[in-house]
């Protein structure tokens, strides 16, 4: 086939053999490529006895200009992920889970294949029989399952369970079989806002706002339950047909604080009820990050900010080493999106810095407020008084200091317990 | 494109069995290079797995380095000669291919027509979106690289010794008979029609 002009990928046709021409244009293209490149047109005014044939030369000429880098580099390390993620090794317990776990859900639900592998968990799709759906069952590591405990898990889970909303994956089910830990969810095709994200780094204004707004939907009706998220990232929301939907809302938490506590050895005051959270510290706030004990839902307004913040910038707020992190969501003002991205509404801008001020106290005072202020942007917001910039109220040197203190002890304990886990 | 997937039970690496091919392939057995192929697939399979381990443990992976140790492994014996190589190089090349693409597709079907289940609990494998994205990209350039094949068969040669292979031009220059210079045109040449295929209608 030769390239042709709409640029498809045409099927073979039956043009007067392709391949004549082929050869013709590829024999000439020879010739040109072994030219320097200012005698080229000279030689292709002689080579090519019709403009047809020139135009398709001078064409395929600049594609092999425009190529240069195209196929660098070799198959494997391009396609080397592909191999590595459908070959992780599977190890002997895993194997051992899966059995097990087939026989505990036997007559409920059968599981057909993986479909995917993290860190803390194993996922299987399966058919659940009774309502001949398919599902996402979700076994837990057995190493974390152990430390974890099932009696807590469950507890800990049934927050999950009582949540409906529509932009909340809901917990179908869950429960304990031999020791392993497992739940159900919805299968649901989809990305989460992670992989969108690193796909295309930074959404137009009004996508932004409308996940953001989604997001803030669903947590201002767990708000009104009592329930805070603690552990709100691009990570724990899937984009499904276009509608953001949080989760696993709970159990990543759930986990988490188990985590923390087993590493800390500790039955006693765990550090869960400083609602702390093991993870990511990119939209972790302030107070949670100096470890208060008095978290609100001006917590979860606050990572949903850093969230709305790197969809509109292109880029988280903070960024570095987990320690260096953690530090500047304690007490470096971010980036001013206004610099960053120029075309955003001003009134988002402000919503923005103010979801992500630093003392609770000067941010929106409830999810249903921040969820205002991205419908209405122009308006109502305008007439409050907020700061242009992302500058808060900066803390006071001394609580600052010991706030650091306290969080570089936090990302020791992460950093340990990140080493535990794998 | 239609090398025939070896399965499990192939007692793959077994030297003899794979000589023998190569020494048929040499003599001109016809289905020779297809039984080459269904030999080593399993093989340079396992060889291109360890090393990904290798490599995420910090090392980079070559195919380069792949291709050769796959040789040095199943046929590097005294008998083997000069051409036992360049068959055994372009047999590897057009396996190394087939397990890259039968691993793509393997990855789309997994993931229902492209797209694939949110697992959020700890974010996913790192790089998931790029899995999937290279998964299409190369079954593209699979399907691309048959058309090439009907149009220009050397071309498509060169592409699998390249890039799949990892082969250097004048190591591709000797599996397939001619010059460096030829391979160079060769492989301007297949990158820009390829090219054109790929990224042409993408915009």
């Amino acid at each position: 086939m030769m390239p042709d002009d709409t640029g498809t990928r045409a099927q073979p046709t039956q043009p007067p053999s392709p391949g004549t021409r082929w050869q013709e244009v590829s024999g000439i293209v020879d010739e040109a490529l072994d030219l320097p490149v200012e005698q080229r047109a000279r030689f292709l005014a002689r080579a090519c006895p019709s403009d047809d044939l020139r135009r398709e030369v001078d064409r395929f000429l600049a594609a092999c200009e425009q190529s240069g880098g195209f196929l660098d580099g070799a198959a494997t390390s391009f396609a080397g992920p592909l191999l590595a993620n459908a070959e992780s090794p599977r190890s002997q317990d895993e194997a051992t889970a899966l059995a097990l776990l087939r026989d505990a859900l036997a007559g409920r639900y059968t599981i057909e294949h993986d479909i995917g592998r993290g860190g803390m968990a194993l996922v299987y799709l399966a058919r659940d029989v009774r309502l001949n759906r398919e599902v996402a069952v979700k076994l837990l590591r057995p190493e974390i399952a152990a430390t974890l405990g099932a009696e807590r898990f469950l507890r800990e889970i049934e927050t999950t369970a009582r949540l409906t909303h529509p932009n909340i994956l809901p917990l179908l089910d869950s429960g304990e079989a031999q020791g392993l830990l497992y739940f159900v969810m919805p299968f649901v095709t989809g990305e989460t806002l992670r992989d969108r994200l690193d796909r295309e780094h930074r959404f137009t204004q009004a996508e932004a706002v409308r996940i953001a707004f989604e997001v803030a939907d669903a947590l201002e009706y767990t708000h009104r339950h009592d329930v805070l998220h603690r552990d709100l990232k691009p990570e724990n929301v899937l984009l499904a047909n276009g509608r953001a939907v949080i989760a696993d809302f709970g159990i990543a938490c759930a986990i988490n604080r188990a985590a923390v506590r087993s590493a800390h050895g500790s039955r006693s005051e765990p550090l869960t009820a400083t609602g702390y959270s093991l993870g990511t510290p990119g939209y972790m706030s302030p107070e949670q990050a100096a470890g208060s004990r008095t978290l609100d839902g001006r917590s979860d307004i606050y990572a949903l900010g850093c969230m709305l913040y790197e969809m509109l910038a292109g880029k988280p707020p903070f960024s570095g080493p987990t320690a260096a992190v953690v530090r500047q969501h304690l007490s470096a003002p971010a980036p001013v999106l206004a610099d960053i991205r120029a075309d955003v509404d001003p009134a988002i801008t402000r919503a923005v810095a103010r979801a992500m001020a630093k003392s609770p106290a000067d941010r929106f005072a409830t999810m249903h407020e921040f969820a205002n202020a991205l419908t209405a942007p122009a308006t109502a917001y305008d007439r409050q008084n907020t700061p242009l910039s992302n500058g808060d109220r900066t803390i006071p040197p001394a609580t600052a200091w010991r706030l650091l203190a306290v969080a570089l002890i936090f990302a020791v304990i992460f950093a340990l317990l990140w080493i535990g886990i794998r | 494109m239609n090398i025939p997937r070896s399965r499990d039970d192939s007692a793959p690496g077994s030297r003899p069995a794979i000589t023998g091919a190569l020494r048929a392939l040499a003599s001109g057995t016809p289905g020779a290079d297809e039984q080459l192929a269904e030999l080593v697939y399993e093989p340079l399979r396992a060889i291109a797995v360890r090393q990904l381990q290798f490599e995420r443990a910090g090392h980079t992976l070559e195919t380069n380095g792949l291709v050769h140790e796959a040789y040095i492994t199943l046929v590097n014996q005294p008998g083997a000669n000069f051409r036992d190589r360049s068959h055994f190089f372009a047999v590897a090349a057009r396996v190394m291919r087939r397990i890259l693409v039968d691993h793509a597709r393997k990855h789309r079907t997994a993931r229902r027509g492209g797209e694939y289940q949110v697992v959020s609990i700890d974010d996913v494998r790192p790089g998931g979106i790029a899995v999937r994205e290279r998964a299409e990209e190369l079954i593209a350039l699979d399907e691309a690289l048959d058309r090439l094949e009907r149009l220009d068969p050397r071309l498509s040669k060169v592409v699998e010794c390249r890039f799949f292979a990892g082969l250097t031009e004048a190591e591709t220059a000797e599996v397939l008979g001619v010059t460096s210079r030829t391979v160079t045109r060769d492989w301007i040449k297949a990158r820009a029609w390829l090219y054109q295929q790929l990224r042409s209608d993408d915009a």
